[in-house]
């Protein structure tokens, strides 16, 4: 049978309700779908039922891939954010920011700031989280910069505070205003990937 | 009757299991890029029916290669939706030359302990 425009809509509009947010792993399982259903000779409604009663076992295993694909989904750390010059610009403002905060000694500064880096991104976690929600047309990868820069924040607040209050000098500054770019390319990263993962998408959709 | 013939092809599904990712790069080698349907429809009619890629192996199977840097994507619209083509890297290129090497390998002991007797052209 042929598929027509709206009930690819249809069928689209079904896999989202059953669970498919992401539109990277949506628009594989439409497109096997159709060629399911391209097969058929019986009507839509009914070939469409027996197709998903039938396909059960592959759209649970497809519907739980985002987990693993979202953990994947990592960013180019030299390419995407060590050279990239807004971080290397943020690391320089932070430095010169606490350099010339009324501290009278790093030991001062260090204690009341020494977890700003992983509190700074909160937001960031938050815009995230409403973007996962509210958007149907999100891809995996936006969430890339997500999993990377939170796991590299988990190295510092697990590994490398303890050395930066042990060190108490300017190195420390130093290590805790890279750490301060990484939190806030946290939110640079999530537009800069929303933008270009999701052009790649909606050129297709439409 | 029918009953024995699935049961011989889900016994045959268990020694095609391992070499599945080869099949699959061995299809793209042959035919450039391919899409997820279009290759359970390939193995179908190479084999005359006899082998049966379900969907739940095959793309969690590409997925990986994807991952692991031997396929690349190309997306495609194709009559309103959008097509996903799979197609090899030049690693994964490499790898299937080695692959394949390993799999006659595998098939000329088999063969050599099955039938020692028999030779391989």
């Amino acid at each position: 049978m042929k598929v027509t425009a709206k009930q690819i809509n249809s069928i689209d509009e079904r896999l989202v309700s059953e669970g498919f947010h992401f539109m990277d792993i949506r628009f594989e399982v439409l497109d096997h779908i159709v060629c399911l259903l391209e097969e058929q000779e019986e009507d839509f409604d009914t070939e469409l039922e027996r197709i998903f009663i039938s396909e059960r076992v592959y759209l649970r295993q497809q519907r739980k891939s985002f987990l693993f694909r979202m953990a994947g989904a990592r960013i180019n750390l030299f390419r995407d954010l060590l050279w990239n010059p807004i971080f290397i610009g943020l690391w320089i403002l932070s430095f010169t920011l606490y350099i010339f905060l009324p501290y009278q000694s790093v030991k001062e500064l260090l204690n009341d700031l020494d977890v700003l880096p992983v509190a700074l991104p909160i937001a960031a976690f938050v815009l995230h989280g409403w973007y996962f929600f509210r958007s149907k047309n999100k891809v995996t990868g936006t969430f890339a910069a997500l999993f990377s820069v939170s796991m590299l924040l988990q190295v510092y607040l697990l590994f490398l505070i303890p050395l930066v209050r042990k060190l108490e000098n300017i190195w420390s500054v130093a290590i805790l205003s890279l750490f301060t770019a990484l939190g806030l390319m946290m939110y640079y990263l999530f537009f800069e990937y929303k933008r270009k993962n999701e052009a790649k998408y909606r050129k297709l959709l439409n | 009757m029918q009953c024995l013939k699935i049961f011989s092809m889900k016994k045959q599904q268990q020694l095609y299991k391992g070499s599945l990712n080869t099949i699959i790069m061995k299809l793209l080698e042959q035919n450039g890029k391919m899409y997820g349907y279009e290759i359970t429809q390939k193995v179908k009619e190479i084999t005359k029916g006899e082998m049966n890629i379900t969907e739940g192996a095959l793309y969690p199977a590409l997925h990986k290669m994807e991952a692991e840097g031997f396929l690349d994507v190309e997306l495609d619209r194709v009559d309103g939706r959008i097509r996903k083509y799979y197609k090899l890297t030049a690693n994964g290129l490499k790898e299937t030359g080695s692959r394949m090497e390993e799999l006659e390998n595998f098939i000329r002991n088999m063969q050599t302990i099955v039938n020692p007797n028999l030779k391989l052209g």
